[in-house]
């Protein structure tokens, strides 16, 4: 029982890391624009495929291929908040919500249109798991995990070293004061769109190399990300991480005490603790 | 009285504001063909739809039924019920078919019937869901399956664990009717020969993983493992299980252990799965003239599509069925149904001798080019099974089961 809990919380702590990445780019989202943008789901589905095309049609190697998801999925998200979003800004955060879910289902049905239902694999090997006495973990697990920790990092350092990232978190922090000091604000929205939806599009790709990808990879992370984000607080990117490690460590647990088909419960019982309790999330000051 | 120019030209408008029935040469018995063209069911749906086209010809060119000629409608499920909802919806109210032949997977059939009820026409499918047998689902008895249902297929696995010497065999279903109809009719069948039933995992659709579903029946050891499931998620399931590393083997039903299946994953991964389907009544004459047919539409072996053997047999008994009937109304139609393809009377095997043997006044039985195509109290047949052993990619039939 006790190696099937540790084992649990390896599983969790590496999908939790994978999720960590979208989860990011949606709270990142969330902090300067004050909107959720459920289009991340959709977003994340572009950045699998985009990927997918690198590396089976144009042979990148999996960093490459990361960054091609990367740069596919922040055209994607420019183009969601431009087409879709934008015109909707005076109408308020609720229907930049609405507004971002159409744009997802509209994004996930041109993909199925251009690539159709079926499964794509990426070009990789299958490999074995690494096996420590009862443990086990697969390469492909760890390689994913490295991905994720090394995206985090550069997204970390971009925050807090160049110009555009501290410009982002002070608007972050008070959007009129950022404004007062000539934060040019259409840049740094512009900025964190594309950031935030290079980030899903990783994540996306991420999950799609150790499963496999089709137009519902995104979609499928969508309750998992949100609830983390909603956890963590949203907005706060420190949160977003912890939360996410939260959401995939209990997501696995909980199918050793529960039948399984009450996972997807998880993600649910975790927004409507939070927001019951603690509206703020655990690292939130905006709620507060 | 001159014919004017405006005469002529009145004459003919009003000609063509008639309705079609009064234009058309002469009425004829609309059918609709709704199979899966695209997604999950693609493989399939092309080779049925050609298969209800070529039976129809033959019935045609015998005559057609009552004296009229049926005509064919044509549309794609896309294997999505919503599709299947708005495709079914256009042939029943604008084309104005009076049956519909032909759809696949559970969940397009459970959408659709609703409607044919309503209309009061009969769809006739090769869905294996249990829900598909009776109320609210079949409440007017207009619904036939050519396939066996999901318990069948359990009880064919349930065959297959024995002869295949299995001792602890435990069990992953889809979260949907199809899914769990697949393993607890394995689950009743093992328990009732005396067996113990292992542990029992019944998981949601649509996750990126499955890998904690996976490790919960692993940890049990079994030495087979029964799906009740489909593609997308079979191939995520085996992915894991292989990196895994963990010996064990695979009963799993073949429109989930497909050919797809192995190209997503690679031989390695799929080698010695047993995939287990439903075969076609090969041997019988009916089989003989659907593979010709096949071979000439799809340039394919007949027994490469058992669902386009079904689709064959469709047209026909419900063709049989109509002569058999003397009638267009949905409900004479239907009662005469297992008059024609069920024991006792003349085994016939193709619409012409059928339709001969009623003129002459004698009872007929349809053997089909799917099964013996005997229909049930709940309108569902008992085919045979075919076990396949996927083996450096391809698909080994071994041996049938019959229950």
């Amino acid at each position: 029982m006790i190696e099937a809990l540790l084992q649990a919380l390896i599983n969790g702590v590496i999908a939790g890391t994978i999720l960590a990445v979208p989860a990011l780019g949606f709270t990142a989202i969330f902090a300067v624009l004050n909107y959720p943008n459920f289009a991340i789901g959709a977003l994340a589905t572009v950045g699998a495929y985009a990927g997918w095309v690198g590396n089976t049609a144009l042979g990148l190697p999996m960093v490459a291929a990361l960054a091609l998801a990367f740069a596919a999925t922040a055209v994607a998200g420019l183009v969601v908040q431009w087409a879709a979003v934008k015109p909707l800004e005076s109408a308020g955060a609720l229907m930049m919500a609405i507004a971002s879910l159409a744009a997802g289902l509209v994004l996930e049905n041109a993909l199925r249109f251009g690539f159709g239902n079926d499964l794509r694999g990426y070009d990789l090997p299958l490999l074995r798991d690494w096996r420590f006495g009862e443990f086990r973990v697969g390469p492909q697990q760890v390689q994913n995990f490295a991905l994720a920790l090394a995206a985090m990092g550069l997204l970390w350092a971009f925050l807090r070293y160049s110009r555009t990232g501290r410009a982002m978190r002070a608007v972050a922090d008070n959007r009129d004061l950022a404004l007062l000091r000539g934060v040019d604000p259409a840049r740094v929205a512009a900025v964190t769109v594309a950031v935030g939806a290079g980030l899903a599009g990783m994540g996306g790709m991420l999950v799609g190399l150790d499963t496999s990808v089709d137009p519902l990879v995104g979609t499928r992370l969508v309750l998992s990300i949100f609830a983390a984000a909603v956890l963590g607080g949203l907005g706060s990117i420190p949160g977003a991480v912890a939360g996410a490690i939260a959401i995939g460590v209990a997501e696995e647990v909980a199918v050793l005490a529960f039948n399984p088909a009450y996972r997807l419960v998880v993600g649910f019982v975790v927004i409507l603790a939070v927001l019951t309790l603690r509206p703020a999330g655990l690292f939130g000051a905006r709620a507060s | 009285m001159t014919i004017t120019r405006r005469l002529a030209l009145g004459a003919a408008a009003g000609t063509l504001a008639l309705p079609n029935v009064v234009r058309a040469q002469a009425e004829t018995f609309r059918i609709g063909a709704l199979n899966p063209i695209t997604g999950a069911g693609s493989p399939y749906g092309t080779g049925m739809q050609r298969m209800i086209q070529a039976a129809v010809e033959a019935i045609n060119s015998a005559g057609g039924v009552n004296g009229r000629r049926i005509e064919v409608f044509a549309e794609d499920t896309q294997t999505s019920p919503q599709a299947a909802v708005l495709a079914a919806k256009k042939l029943i109210e604008v084309n104005r078919v009076r049956a519909i032949l032909g759809t696949w997977s559970s969940g397009v059939s459970l959408a659709v019937i609703p409607l044919t009820n309503e209309a009061d026409i009969l769809l006739m499918h090769t869905s294996g869901a249990p829900a598909l047998s009776t109320p609210p689902a079949n409440a007017k008895n207009f619904g036939y399956r050519y396939q066996a249902t999901n318990d069948r297929f359990g009880r064919a696995f349930a065959e297959i664990a024995v002869r295949e010497g299995f001792r602890r065999p435990a069990t992953m279903a889809f979260n949907n009717a199809s899914g769990i109809g697949n393993t607890d009719g394995f689950r009743r069948a093992w328990a009732a020969k005396g067996n113990q039933n292992g542990e029992h995992v019944v998981y949601e659709p649509n996750q990126p993983s499955y890998r904690a579903e996976l490790l919960r029946v692993l940890s049990t050891r079994p030495d087979v493992i029964v799906m009740g499931s489909f593609l997308p998620d079979t191939t995520i399931i085996l992915r894991e299980w292989f990196q895994t590393g963990t010996p064990v083997k695979w009963i799993i039903p073949a429109w989930a252990a497909n050919p797809q299946l192995v190209q997503a994953l690679g031989p390695a991964v799929t080698n010695g799965i047993i995939a287990v389907d439903s075969v076609s009544n090969e041997g019988a004459e009916a089989f003989t003239a659907y593979d010709a047919a096949y071979r000439r539409a799809m340039n394919q072996p007949g027994a490469s599509n058992v669902y386009a053997a079904m689709t064959w047999d469709m047209a026909n008994t419900l063709a049989l069925a109509i002569e058999q009937s003397k009638s267009f109304e949905t409900g004479v139609i239907n009662a005469a149904i297992r008059q024609v393809a069920n024991p006792p009377g003349e085994a016939v095997s193709s619409f012409a001798a059928g339709k001969a043997a009623i003129a002459a006044g004698r009872k007929i039985n349809y053997e089909g080019a799917s099964s013996v195509l005997d229909f049930d109290e709940f309108g569902d047949v008992t085919p045979d099974f075919g076990v396949f052993f996927i083996e450096n990619g391809q698909f080994n039939r071994r041996y049938v089961v019959k229950i």
